[in-house]
């Protein structure tokens, strides 16, 4: 059976890893100077040399964290867009402010250096390019009740927030984020299908308005405690509730799911009726 | 043989993706390496 072609935007390993490199490269001659600059103590260049080369490979490290993360979220499709740390739009200014230093160090005019800084921010743009702008989930809100709009607005919020604590998670305890991750997977499911027919809300009222805030919180007191090094015991609480969490959310969903399956079988035996009754 | 769609390369609808990449390296290495090289030197 063919595999489904997958198009990562943003290239292959190899091509990613040249193109992240090559800020690394560029500003090479600068660590020249400054050496240079040290032997000749020559301060005011060692100042401004460091300057710019300490904006240039920040700007280099945060594109290469950022292409790398942006590539192995294109190699894991999801059901849902991810939400990620993107930092090239404070590469594209660290890039720009380096410019501006190097270009302080040259006899130029004050519209060339602009000019030239202005130049490495549209190189960056092209090649790199910008980070999307965020968008608001696309839920049409019009004749849903109003406390129904709250209650599915505030939840969306809630997850966004469960999404964003999670993130430094994923580095020193990946089971831990992976169960998060699908709890929030399916959170995204049953909003989705609440969304689509808000008349289900009622059945679906204590995940809306008490379980997504409760996980919430949970977690903000969680890595709150991990910060101080104080949550080891209620590690694997927190990994056995979250799975039953899932868990429950999953049965939720089918339980929708279900009722809509019974509701388009009521629908489809009435219309039946009625195709008969009209022969 | 079922074979899979073949890539078709990324655009934004005004320039095809791998000739902004050039583009964009050619700015970089202009305002980035030689005036680093010009730096060093001067």
């Amino acid at each position: 059976m063919p595999q489904e072609y997958q198009h990562s935007p943003h290239g292959s390993s190899a091509l990613v890893g040249a193109r992240a490199y090559w800020l690394y490269l560029l500003p090479s001659p600068l660590v020249i100077k400054l050496l240079w600059s040290v032997l000749t103590t020559n301060f005011a260049k060692i100042a401004f040399t460091a300057a710019a080369l300490f904006f240039f490979y920040s700007a280099a490290h945060l594109t290469r964290t950022t292409l790398m993360r942006l590539h192995h979220a294109a190699s894991q499709p999801s059901s849902r867009p991810q939400k990620l740390r993107d930092y090239r739009l404070w590469g594209a200014i660290y890039v720009t402010v380096g410019v501006l230093i190097v270009m302080f160090m040259l006899p130029r005019a004050l519209p060339a250096k602009l000019l030239m800084a202005a130049v490495a921010f549209v190189g960056y743009w092209l090649m790199y390019g910008l980070p999307p702008r965020q968008k608001a989930p696309d839920v049409d809100y019009d004749g849903m009740p109003n406390a129904t709009r709250e209650a599915i607005k505030a939840a969306f919020a809630d997850l966004e927030q469960i999404q964003t604590l999670a993130q430094p998670l994923r580095s020193h305890d990946k089971q831990l984020a992976d169960t998060l991750e699908k709890v929030v997977e399916q959170s995204y499911t049953i909003m989705d299908l609440l969304v689509e027919n808000p008349q289900d809300v009622g059945r679906a009222r204590r995940f809306l308005n008490v379980y997504i805030n409760r996980i919430k919180e949970i977690l903000q007191q969680y890595l709150k405690l991990a910060q101080h090094g104080k949550a080891d015991n209620l590690r694997q609480r927190l990994q056995a509730t979250l799975e039953e969490v899932e868990q429950a959310f999953r049965d939720k969903k089918s339980q929708l799911l279900d009722d809509d399956q019974f509701k388009l079988d009521t629908q489809l035996a009435v219309l039946d009726e009625q195709i008969k009754h009209e022969n | 043989m079922q074979t899979s769609p073949s890539p078709k390369p990324e655009s934004d609808g005004v320039l095809p993706q791998g000739f902004k990449t050039l583009l964009g390296a050619l700015l970089l290495t202009i305002s980035i390496g030689f005036m680093s090289l010009w730096g060093l030197f001067s």
